[in-house]
This record gives C-alpha cells, sequence and structure tokens, in this order.
C-alpha cells in the first residue's frame, strides 16, 4: 500500500506550479526530500499533510485521501515544521495537554520522558525557548501521540551535534518495526547520506527523482578526462557537463553496459554531486 | 469536541490576555473609558448604571476578541476536519457575542429592578453592545495592523472594525453619559436626536459589515490556504 503513495499530483500557487508529482513511500523507509528554496518541498509537505489540496492527481496517506479524510490521516500524522504552531505564552506541558487530547494516541507520559531525553523542561514558555528547542519540543510531541508518519521540514539544521546524532537514533528507531514512515526535507546532504532510504529532489516544481539512495548512486557517472573523448558518449546519457583549460568533466547516467573510453576517468558520484548537476542542469539553481 | 477547544482556548487566553493588554495600551483605553471618561463628562450618578451596563459588555467584547480565537495554527495541524472548524468560528464567535451580552442583560436586569434604568434604554444598550460585539468578534484585527497582515485581514475589515468601534463608543457614551436615560434624559434637544441617529447609524454599519465579512472570516478559520496564499512569496 506505501504510507504515502502521490500519482501525477499537480498544484498551482501562485505563479508556482508543483507539476507531475509521483512517487511512493512503503512502510519503513526515510525519504529524504531535497531541493532549492522554492523548489516545491514545503508545498509537498502540505499536501501530504492535507493542508493544500491538489488540483490534479491522487494522493494517498496511509491508506486515506488526506483531504477528503483529513481528521483520521492528522491524527496518524506527526510533523516538524519550521513555523510556530502552539501557544507561545504555555508552558510545554501545558501545549501539549491542550493540543495532545484531540489525537487518539496521545500518551502525556511519553511526552515527559522524550522532554526530559532532550533536555527540555515542561515547565517552561514555548515562547522563552530557542529554535532549536522548540523544534525538539515538536518532535517530543509528535513522537508523544504516536504517529505513522514523520513529517520533517528542516529540523535538524537548528539541532546541536550532540542532538543530531540522538535524532538520528530517534528517527532509525521509529521506522524500525516496518510500520511507520518518515519525509525529511532538508538542504543538508549529509543529514541525507546518513539516514535517508529513498531520495526525492524537487527543482522548480519538478520531480527530477525519487529513487532509493543506493539506486540512485549506481544510476550515475562523472566522467573526467580529454573534451573530444567525452562528447563520444552518447548525448541522451550526459546530463551536465563542464569544460576546463585541459579537460572536461561529464555527469553521465550509467547503467551496467555502460562502455567508457579506458583513459576517462570514471567515479561513482556523492549524493551531494548528484544534486549539484542535476541542479546545474535544470538552470543553474543551488541547494 | 470543537466545544472543548474554545472553552479550553478561552481559558488559556484569559490567562495570557492581562499580560497582553497590560503590555499594550488597551488598558489605558480601558482605565479611560470606565473611569476618566465618566468623571470629566460630570456624569450624574443616576445615569452611570446605564452607562457601565454598556460600556462594560463592549470593553469585556474588546478584550475577549483581543485574548483569543487569535492561535488558529492549531486547528489546521490538529485532526479536525473542516466541518470541525467551521464549528469552531460558529462557536467561538457566538461566545464573543454571547457572553458581553449576556453580562450586559445581567448588569441591566440588576439596574432595571432597582429602578435606575428604564426598559427602553435597557433595550437600546442591549442591541448596540450586540452589534459591536458582533463585528469586533468576528475577527481580530482592529488597531493592530501588524496583525492584520499577517493574518491577511482585509484593509476593508479592518477600516469597518474601526468605524464600528468608534461608532458603538460614541452611541454608548451619547446614550449612558450625554443623554442618560432615555425616559427621563439629562438633555432633551439635539442630544437625543444624535444619539438615536448614531444608533441607526451603528446598527446599519454592524449588519452590513457581518454580511460583508463573516463568509471570509469563516474561510480564513476554515481553509489553510485561503491563510497562506498570497502570503508567502516563495512556495519552498
Amino acid at each position: 500500500m506505501g504510507v504515502i503513495r502521490l500519482e501525477h499530483v499537480e498544484k498551482k500557487l501562485g505563479n508556482f506550479r508543483l507539476s507531475d508529482i509521483s512517487f511512493v513511500l512503503p512502510e519503513g523507509y526515510i525519504l529524504g526530500l531535497v531541493g532549492a528554496n522554492g523548489s516545491g518541498k514545503s508545498t509537498l509537505i502540505r499536501l501530504i499533510m492535507g493542508l493544500y489540496g491538489a488540483d490534479a492527481g491522487e494522493i494517498s496517506v496511509l491508506g486515506a485521501n488526506p483531504k477528503t479524510q483529513e481528521a483520521q490521516v492528522k491524527d496518524q500524522i506527526g510533523f516538524v515544521l519550521p513555523r510556530e504552531i502552539f501557544a507561545g505564552g504555555c508552558t510545554l506541558k501545558s501545549n501539549a495537554d491542550r493540543y495532545g487530547k484531540y489525537y487518539t494516541g496521545y500518551d502525556p507520559g511519553v511526552f515527559k520522558n522524550y522532554c526530559g531525553r532532550f533536555g527540555l523542561s515542561m515547565e517552561r514558555p514555548l515562547g522563552k525557548l530557542s529554535r532549536g528547542e522548540k523544534l525538539k519540543f515538536q518532535l517530543a510531541f509528535a513522537l508523544s501521540h504516536a504517529p505513522k508518519l514523520l513529517l520533517l521540514d528542516e529540523p535538524s539544521a537548528n539541532f546541536d551535534p550532540e542532538f543530531r546524532e540522538d535524532f538520528f537514533r530517534i528517527i532509525r528507531e521509529f521506522i524500525s518495526d516496518g510500520e511507520h514512515g518518515v519525509v525529511l526535507a532538508t538542504h543538508l546532504i549529509p543529514d541525507l547520506e546518513r539516514i535517508a532510504d529513498y531520495v526525492a529532489m524537487l527543482d522548480g516544481g519538478k520531480l527530477v527523482f525519487c529513487m532509493e539512495r543506493t539506486k540512485l548512486e549506481d544510476s550515475y557517472r562523472i566522467v573526467s578526462g580529454e573534451a573530444y573523448k567525452l562528447r563520444l558518449i552518447p548525448k541522451e546519457r550526459v546530463i551536465a557537463m563542464e569544460s576546463y583549460e585541459y579537460g572536461a568533466r561529464a555527469f553521465v547516467k550509467h547503467s551496467k553496459h555502460a562502455v567508457y573510453d579506458p583513459e576517462l576517468c570514471v567515479s561513482v558520484p556523492t549524493l551531494k554531486e548528484i544534486m549539484y548537476y542535476h541542479a546545474k542542469k535544470e538552470g543553474g539553481r543551488h541547494l | 469536541m470543537m466545544w472543548r477547544m474554545v472553552l479550553d482556548d478561552l481559558y488559556y487566553g484569559l490567562k495570557s490576555g492581562f499580560k497582553y493588554i497590560s503590555k499594550y495600551f488597551m488598558c489605558y483605553l480601558f482605565i479611560y473609558f470606565l473611569g476618566i471618561l465618566p468623571l470629566t463628562m460630570k456624569v450624574p450618578g443616576r445615569y452611570l448604571p446605564l452607562y457601565y451596563a454598556g460600556m462594560v459588555p463592549m470593553i469585556l467584547a474588546i478584550f475577549l476578541t483581543i485574548i483569543y480565537g487569535e492561535d488558529v495554527g492549531a486547528l489546521f495541524f490538529c485532526p479536525f476536519s473542516e466541518s470541525d472548524r467551521k464549528q469552531y468560528f460558529l462557536i467561538s464567535w457566538g461566545m464573543r457575542v454571547l457572553l458581553p451580552t449576556l453580562s450586559c442583560l445581567l448588569f441591566e436586569g440588576v439596574f432595571c429592578v432597582m429602578g435606575f434604568i428604564s426598559p427602553k434604554s435597557a433595550f437600546l444598550c442591549l442591541l448596540t453592545v450586540m452589534f459591536f460585539s458582533a463585528v469586533m468578534g468576528l475577527q481580530r484585527g482592529f488597531m493592530n495592523r501588524s496583525a492584520a497582515k499577517q493574518n491577511r485581514i482585509s484593509s476593508g475589515f479592518l477600516v469597518c472594525e474601526v468605524v464600528i468601534l468608534f461608532l458603538g463608543i460614541i452611541t454608548m457614551c451619547f446614550l449612558g453619559a450625554v443623554v442618560g436615560d432615555m425616559e427621563e434624559p439629562r438633555f432633551t434637544g439635539m442630544e437625543v436626536e444624535i444619539m438615536l441617529v448614531l444608533f441607526f447609524l451603528h446598527g446599519v454599519a454592524a449588519i452590513f459589515v457581518i454580511l460583508r465579512y463573516v463568509k471570509p472570516a469563516m474561510e480564513y478559520i476554515i481553509y489553510y490556504e485561503k491563510v497562506e496564499r498570497g502570503k508567502e512569496s516563495s512556495a519552498d
């Protein structure tokens, strides 16, 4: 069934258009969502949450339509978002008690445990916390109502290095039973390299790719050498090409049948390089 | 379920509301209308019950509008449906009208029984409070442009709200402080006519604003897209 299933989803917001987005996130996996500012990551997350309705296409979250079965879907979603949703004047405990009771699976004991683990004082007003602490609170609250899906929009950049390790461990624990899913939108490629099972890249509202991270690294190669030899590679395989004074470097599609000139230097690209060359191909936007 | 949330929001709003009003100039507004104005206008003691029976509920309407119904973020992120949010809007709006109206009725009831207010004045006073709180409670925004802008409140509504605010307060000042009781007015000339014109204008303006803005105000609570559309320059 898949935790999330999107089929040809379209959404227009002013001058921006999210077009033809299709992918499936199976249970037990983490999807890393990456793209430049304005590429549509947050719009996609809002569509998955049912905050926006799709103009076309089908969205299914945990087997339900997030727009028509909004309450049912949201009950199963935990979120960490950059915007402030909870009451800044209330303490962490008041906020959790105030909003937790609307979730069927909310457990105050679990919330208390996570607050302790994250070093958060439950009696402090939310408004007095730092940016990173507010996100920790959101994470503690999200985990305390036993969601099936976690939607995390740029959380880790605000976490201190020590907590970041704990954060990755928690996310891994969360999906370990094979019934949960996580969507992590981030600019931090090293985070994706560490944790993501699937990687989806958006650029200008289009899905550049969405595939398993291991397969992604097998699908491309960086080839460098003399420019005239690089030009012999079939054009349909070349995604991006950079020329230098004494040679050139190409980012190409790779398959197990692909053959390269023995004088060319062929290397496996890192995730960062894959993102970089795709962004370059799509119009020079940088991550 | 939404009753519970409205009452919760009211409870937490009351807790933090006093801090909020003491932080901004609102508390001076309250002190002026409840304390300084009747003194400076030398309102005779027998007309003060009428003045307070109207002015206290109107101040309460402003207070309620400021303190709660503002934090709509959780409505979109907690497990609620569109019909739940519509229910929340109607109940919370109802509360913001009902509480000032009930407090007005309570004061008027007591003062009528004690013989300080005539039923005719009490009726005019009650209607003014109802019109006033119905518009004020529709959406927070008056006299706070940044909050209005943040919440995508149209400038038209903001202007209307401010007009109703001043018309309501002036009507109540005329009814309680200037004219006094309709059965036994302080002045019998132009003041009574001005008061009736103000009352009529206030009522018509309030009905116009409610009919014109109730739907957009409700949509603001129901549809997240309405709130967000145009707010973000980027679609990230």
